[in-house]
């Protein structure tokens, strides 16, 4: 059971990374992946909404009713996104500033409405709300991946400031201004590394695949 | 007059919803392997978001601001859309197969599409009145039917190119989606 | 404040209600078994979807 449950928490991070893999929550992704910040920030916030849906609707599981579930899950889900939206408007404007209309549009990332349809309405608290943390660490990882691609090819240096109080945890340049690919920092560049992030994930599983075959 | 006319090109070719704002993936990397299924996404997609951000748009100026409510605006607005696409739905499995036949069954995708919320939100925030926010719900689903098509017809011919083995699908469609962007962002000056 | 529970609960019983409506009314002939050339597959809301598939 125990190991099971561990399989589940890795599978979000390559074999079924719900960026890469799945093709799932991409509109935020391209968007926001401009700088480590942004991308922490979004990836933080999912994982605490998924958190919070997966371990709401797996306590209420046996009390809604099968045919309104979706419904249901929608109205939770969106409490979660505007509550979480009006933390980060309270605590946090420069990040409110850089997600902007983004935050609420996590309420139609299929992420959440995914694993709470495919997941949390099935298992117990627990196992959900460690699913809810695996997925959510998986798609943040993919956002740090494309973050840290495109800020260091786009603008050259790589840069981390706490969105709470201001100051700048670190930054570091590592290639000269003058050197940039400036495309990086818009859509060319983000299509550009999804799809070739994409091609590797791909690549990745199918050899996995290859390897299980040979092996079992 | 004029005002209209420029939010309408900019709307569907400078900050075209999908190349450059980044929303609508899901569904243009989904349903773009044939052109008919483009074609019907697209204008399921332009009447659900006609129809959802008139009715979002009421609900907001006519329910939630005179009761200083407009907090609320996302849970109601996701409710709205959801709710309108489910009807719609219904109204055309009773009222005309035909039209389910080409349309109708993506009309659920389309509930939790980026999209149609993006535009939801985006009337009150840049504070819109009813024309320019008729116009502008409709001018951004057109930018994304257009984009849509082409790359479905771009898709066609690649489903049978010699594509390198792990780009195939997706990756190689992003790719082509990269060209597509460079293109249109030579249209910036337009207005 | 109340009202606007008040006014969620009530567009959510009226999307439940239009759900409801919709899983019911039955998808007219000849259409039963359109495989939508799409790939929205892991969106769970679209009544298509093999997850809803199981069920039956």
């Amino acid at each position: 059971m125990n190991k099971q449950v561990w399989e589940n928490f890795k599978a979000g991070f390559v074999k079924e990374n719900p960026v890469f893999t799945l093709y799932l929550g991409m509109c935020s992704t391209l968007a926001i992946s401009t700088s480590l910040n942004n991308a922490l920030g979004m990836g933080v916030t999912v994982i605490i909404v998924l958190i919070l849906s997966n371990t709401i609707i797996s306590m209420m599981r046996k009390i809604i009713p099968n045919e309104i579930r979706i419904p249901v899950y929608i109205i939770i889900i969106s409490t979660l996104v505007k509550s979480m939206e009006l933390f980060i408007k309270a605590y946090a404007p420069t990040l409110n500033s850089a997600l902007g209309i983004f935050i609420p549009l996590i309420v139609v990332n299929c992420i959440i409405l995914g694993r709470a349809e495919a997941f949390a309405n099935k298992h117990k608290v627990s196992e959900s709300a460690l699913d809810g943390l695996g997925m959510g660490l998986g798609y943040t990882f993919s956002l740090l991946l494309i973050s840290i691609f495109r800020q260091v090819l786009g603008t050259g240096s790589l840069s981390l400031t706490n969105p709470f109080t201001e100051v700048v945890i670190f930054n570091i340049r590592i290639i000269p201004s003058d050197y940039v690919l400036s495309m990086f920092t818009q859509s060319v560049g983000a299509f550009i590394t999804f799809a070739l992030l994409a091609a590797g994930f791909a690549a990745i599983n199918a050899q996995k695949k290859a390897k299980e075959i040979k092996n079992g | 007059m004029g005002n209209l006319i420029t939010m309408c090109i900019a709307a569907v070719l400078i900050n075209n919803i999908v190349l450059t704002q980044f929303l609508g993936i899901c569904p243009f990397l989904g349903v773009s392997r044939n052109k008919e299924s483009a074609i019907g996404m697209g204008l399921a997609v332009i009447f659900v978001i006609f129809g959802a951000s008139i009715l979002s748009y009421l609900l907001y100026y006519y329910v939630l601001e005179p009761m200083n409510i407009e907090y609320m605006n996302l849970i109601s607005f996701i409710l709205v859309i959801a709710s309108f696409v489910q009807f719609t739905e219904m109204f055309i499995k009773k009222y005309s197969p035909v039209l389910y036949r080409s349309l109708g069954i993506y009309l659920p995708l389309i509930t939790t599409n980026c999209v149609v919320l993006f535009v939801a939100l985006a009337n009150i925030t840049s504070g819109y009145n009813f024309v320019e926010m008729m116009v502008y719900s409709l001018s951004v689903p057109t930018g994304f039917m257009l984009v849509l098509v082409i790359f479905s017809y771009i898709r066609e011919r690649l489903a049978i190119a010699p594509v390198p083995k792990y780009f195939k699908g997706n990756p190689v469609a992003l790719i082509v989606a990269a060209l597509m962007a460079i293109a249109f962002s030579g249209l910036a000056g337009l207005v | 404040m109340i009202i606007a529970i008040f006014i969620s609960l009530g567009l959510g019983a009226l999307l439940a209600f239009a759900y409801y409506l919709n899983q019911k009314t039955p998808v007219p002939e000849g259409c039963e078994n359109i495989e939508a050339a799409c790939e929205g597959c892991k969106v769970s809301i679209c009544s298509r979807n093999p997850s809803h598939r199981e069920v039956e």
